[in-house]
């Protein structure tokens, strides 16, 4: 059966632990790329123009300055220079026509001023120049310092909220994977950051709103890894079978197919929302807004299973009590790298615990695991004697989960 | 009960809010769409000092501020306007206004507490049907004295006065006895009198009392001028002298808040409508140092102002104090035996005009009496208080949307959603088949809550909040999601469909509620901490997930018990659970259970 018919069943077995040296080698290769590009060193030229660049395309709103838009089909650029003469060169910076959703045409201009008062009787002076009534240039004004505050509520934002997740993983799960899960949002700002910086993306208000939103979402799914984590660590540590990291690839392969289609049906609505809003509305807002969540979103999927997953489990298998776990299976001749999960493979009798070779665990876990379940009685009931029992006459393939402790 | 019956509990759930929709549609509550939505202008302004944006301002003064931006908003008589603060940022929203050059003028312009002394009271400005009767009756008396087109009354009085001392220039009487400006109605009731004395004074300084007077009752000077035939209108006849008191109430000028000049003589009204001439600006807020409200000694609520020390302080007022006690008739005159007022004038606003009782006060002895209620005097003495250090404010951000891209933003908010919601849903069935049916009744109910809690809080909505409930479709689907897959895992693991739901999802249900806490932690720091759009997104992804946990423990699990409990649970398939095997099986388990 193919991969998809597995992951329906939720039989996937996938080697995530193999993956992670070398999703770490590129995520801390993305990262620096990203630190680079923020601190304001250019990694690549323009054809056209020079190599210097800021390091964020940051919008008026965060520099402060003006955007009128003139909603009219004849009036152009030059009528514009004309009205803008008189309040200086930087009146009237960049032109742009765009052309709504219903076909109406719109000339958008920004531009600096002195202060919020001159730019709403520049708003004026277009309107009457554009023969369009009154209220119908939309105007918006941003004066200097209002960037700034927005810039320093995002980084209070930041702060905070880092902070009180950080305990509240730390009270509801455990201190290590509040460090690793923090740093797995750390992780996504900066590659969000990075890929704004890099590609020169312009940083409006709203996607910092949306940037902001990420880091939530990112720690949502890491803690849906989490909790599965722990169950699964309470139920199977005692049994001295399975290491750490073992567990996390079990649980990340448990709720694998829950990440999955959570983040596609989160997807889906924001992608709508940038085809539609942005693309055929001409929605500047929705698209600046959407597109932050897209590329937060697959970072925030990411960062849980190729960041969060291998930190916690570098942390945790120094704890002394992993740390013998692993000692003794050692000692027993067993292989402890060797993480797969044995009583998902419906390979046939797997009794005990053989002592298998890396290249065969892996073609055991890369390869389909095929058919029902009705061969793997041998591992099933090697399984049940770590689990609570199990009330159902069919092969237990998987233990039931004991019903959770409530706080 | 409901523990024991799911399906009543579903039924509960459903009933309960969908009465509720239903109430709320029928009642035509709807949530007030923000400014990006339907248009209009908005306003930032922050507090500034020499130019620089400052955070030294008191929460007392921000408030004051917001009342009286308020007020000057109140008479642009904009739908629903706005006004809040956020932190130090006030922000004003008028939805539907068109010129943003008007708005920013009258929402930025400093409000300054002015004392100006009262040259006269002019009765109260006429509005609404009083308005209309009065100018029927005015032309009513107009034919019947046969008065020429054009000419007010005033004017007459004015020519006749003119007249009269042409006639008579020896006789300085016949001036005084007609101002116009003291002539007030005798039927309209005097305006709130309030005295000024030195609280010290009030029973030990001179046996004065210090009882507040009645300043604007029957003072009315009717003209009196001995009837001059001229122009053929008899100035003593009582119905020229109603004509006179009507037209002075409908010409009262009021001068606009525009045009009110410091040191100009303008017409201002108070409270109640009662129009007041004032003199030039004597003094201003900043020499006020502080101000009370208490009671005095004989149990009535008094201001006490503290004025400032040195020559732009107690001197300046001592200054004009000594003038209108002596009613002084070019700077602040009296009438009759009572001494001049002076009065306070807040935004173009009469806020008090208390007659000054001494001609000269110690800075920190200064009493307002009157008939105040607590909260009048409270407000004086704030208002006072704030007029010694008003708050100078700048726009930092102004907005001006015009409707019909605000319709197209809205209109493209909504098709994006809908699009994305048939998308995710078509996923959900290919994926689930019939759960996705109770997940689309879940998020029917939390969407119906978020309608009945927005439209009844008369919420507002902006483009960002649209953005926030589209975005919290997907945080909303994952408590389905991950209950659904840990079912599916549970029964694929030899567990029925049946005896597993309810463990799978307590199980599932204490996931979601740790990843949903850290999602309303992002939410309630991003309310907490901005300003703005920021908010306005924050609200409704929290609100939102809030309503997800409650309607997962409402509808979803118990509609999922019922699911499960009945003949569908013979085919998992059904509930996309590929339970391989034969069908048979499956029955045997669910009959074993039964």
């Amino acid at each position: 059966m193919s991969v998809w018919s597995d992951l329906y069943r939720e039989r996937t077995d996938f080697d995530f632990p193999r993956l992670w040296p070398r999703t770490t080698v590129v995520s801390i290769l993305l990262v620096l790329v990203s630190l680079v590009s923020l601190v304001g060193i250019p990694l690549y030229c323009d054809a056209t123009d020079s190599c210097e660049r800021p390091p964020l395309n940051l919008s008026i709103d965060f520099e402060g300055g003006s955007i009128w838009e003139v909603p009219s089909d004849s009036f152009d650029e030059s009528d514009a220079e004309a009205v803008l003469e008189p309040y200086g060169p930087e009146a009237g910076e960049k032109f742009q026509r765009v052309t709504t959703g219903d076909g109406r045409e719109v000339l958008r201009i920004s531009g600096r001023v002195a202060d919020v008062e001159t730019a709403a009787e520049i708003a004026t002076k277009l309107g009457e120049a554009a023969e369009v009534p009154t209220g119908s240039v939309t105007t918006s004004t941003v004066g200097p310092s209002w960037g700034d505050d927005i810039t320093r509520q995002a980084r209070t934002s930041l702060i905070v909220f880092l902070i009180l997740v950080a305990l509240y993983i730390a009270w509801r799960l455990e201190t290590r994977m509040a460090i690793a899960a923090l740093v797995a949002v750390l992780h996504d700002v900066l590659l969000t950051a990075g890929v704004y910086s890099v590609f020169q993306i312009q940083v409006t208000p709203a996607t910092v709103i949306a940037f902001l939103t990420i880091l939530g979402f990112s720690l949502y799914d890491t803690i849906v890894v989490y909790d599965r984590v722990q169950e699964n660590a309470a139920r199977f540590s005692k049994s001295g079978r399975y290491t750490y990291t073992a567990i996390m690839r079990r649980s990340l392969n448990q709720v694998f197919m829950r990440s999955l289609n959570t983040t596609l049906v989160t997807v889906i609505p924001i992608l709508v929302m940038y085809v539609v809003g942005s693309q055929v509305f001409g929605q500047q807002t929705l698209g600046d807004f959407s597109l932050a969540l897209l590329i937060g979103l697959v970072s925030g999927t990411y960062s849980s299973i190729f960041v969060a997953a291998p930190l916690t489990v570098w942390l945790k298998e120094r704890e002394p009590r992993w740390r013998d776990l692993r000692a003794r299976l050692a000692a027993r001749g067993e292989d402890p790298s060797d993480t797969a999960w044995y009583g998902v493979s419906s390979s046939g009798a797997v009794t005990g615990r053989p002592v298998r070779t890396a290249a065969a665990a892996r073609s055991a876990s890369s390869s389909a695991q095929d058919g029902p379940s009705d061969g793997s009685g041998g591992a099933a009931a090697t399984d049940v004697a770590d689990a609570p029992a199990t009330r159902s006459g069919a092969d237990p393939v998987i233990p039931p989960r004991p019903r959770k402790r409530r706080r | 009960m409901l523990k024991r019956h799911p399906g009543r509990l579903s039924l509960a759930t459903m009933v309960v809010v969908y009465g509720l929709l239903i109430a709320t549609i029928v009642s035509g509550r709807t949530p007030t769409l923000g400014l990006d939505l339907q248009g209009g202008v908005s306003v930032n302004l922050q507090p500034v000092a020499n130019g620089e944006v400052t955070e030294d301002v008191t929460p007392e003064q921000l408030d004051q501020t917001i009342a009286i931006i308020r007020k000057r908003v109140d008479a642009l008589g904009v739908a629903e306007p706005e006004v809040s603060r956020q932190g130090n940022t006030i922000q004003v929203q008028l939805p539907g206004a068109t010129d943003q050059q008007q708005v920013l003028d009258i929402v930025g312009k400093t409000a300054e507490l002015r004392f100006r002394p009262v040259l006269g009271d002019l009765g109260q400005t006429l509005s609404g049907q009083a308005r209309t009767d009065a100018e029927a009756k005015v032309a009513e008396l107009r034919a019947e004295l046969a008065l020429p087109e054009g000419v007010t009354a005033a004017q007459l009085v004015e020519q006749q006065t003119a007249a009269a001392q042409s006639q008579l220039p020896s006789d300085p009487t016949a001036t005084t006895t007609v101002p116009p400006t003291t002539t007030a109605p005798p039927a309209v009731p005097g305006a709130p009198a309030t005295t000024i004395d030195p609280t010290a004074g009030a029973n030990t300084g001179g046996g004065r009392s210090v009882q507040f007077r009645r300043q604007g009752s029957p003072t009315t000077v009717p003209p009196t001028t001995t009837p001059a035939p001229s122009g053929g209108a008899d100035l003593s006849n009582p119905k020229f002298v109603e004509l006179y008191q009507l037209e002075q109430q409908l010409n009262a000028n009021v001068t606009p808040p525009g045009e009110d000049q410091r040191d100009a003589v303008v017409r201002l009204t108070d409270r109640d409508g009662f129009v007041y001439e004032l003199g030039p600006t004597q003094l201003t807020g900043t020499a006020v140092e502080t101000a009370t409200a208490g009671l005095n000694q004989e149990g009535l609520w008094t201001v006490n102002p503290v004025f400032r020390t040195g020559p732009e302080g107690i001197d300046l007022f001592n200054a004009i104090a000594a003038k209108c006690n002596a009613g002084d008739p070019e700077v602040c005159p009296g009438s009759g035996s009572n001494p001049g007022r002076l009065a306070i004038v807040l935004d173009s606003e009469v806020l008090s005009a208390p007659a000054i009782n001494e001609p000269n006060f110690s800075r920190d002895q200064i009493q307002i009496s009157g008939d105040f209620t607590e909260e009048q005097a409270k407000n004086l003495a704030v208002s006072l208080r704030f007029g010694s250090l008003p708050i100078e404010l700048q726009a930092q951000q102004a907005e001006l949307v015009s409707a019909t891209l605000g319709e197209d933003a809205l209109r493209a908010g909504i098709i994006a959603g809908l699009i994305g919601l048939a998308l995710v849903f078509a996923y959900l069935f290919a994926y689930y088949r019939l759960l996705a049916l109770i997940t689309l009744g879940s998020m029917t109910i939390s969407a119906s809550l978020l309608w009945i809690v927005m439209s009844n809080l008369n919420a507002t909505v902006t483009l960002a909040g649209v953005v926030g409930i589209i975005v919290s479709i997907g945080i909303s689907l994952d408590s389905s999601i991950v209950f659904f897959e840990g079912w599916k895992e549970d029964v694929l693991g030899g567990a029925t469909v049946r005896t597993t739901v309810e463990r799978s999802f307590s199980s599932a249900y204490a996931t979601i509620v740790k990843a949903d806490v850290s999602s309303l932690i992002g939410a309630g720091v991003l309310y907490w901490l901005s300003v703005g759009p920021v908010r306005g997104f924050a609200f409704y992804l929290g609100v939102m997930t809030i309503f997800d946990l409650v309607s997962a423990y409402v509808f979803l699990r118990p509609t999922s018990i019922v699911l499960a409990r009945s003949k569908l649970a013979d085919h998992p398939r059904w509930l996309g659970i590929p339970v391989d095997g034969p069908p048979a099986g499956a029955e045997s388990v669910g009959g074993a259970v039964g």
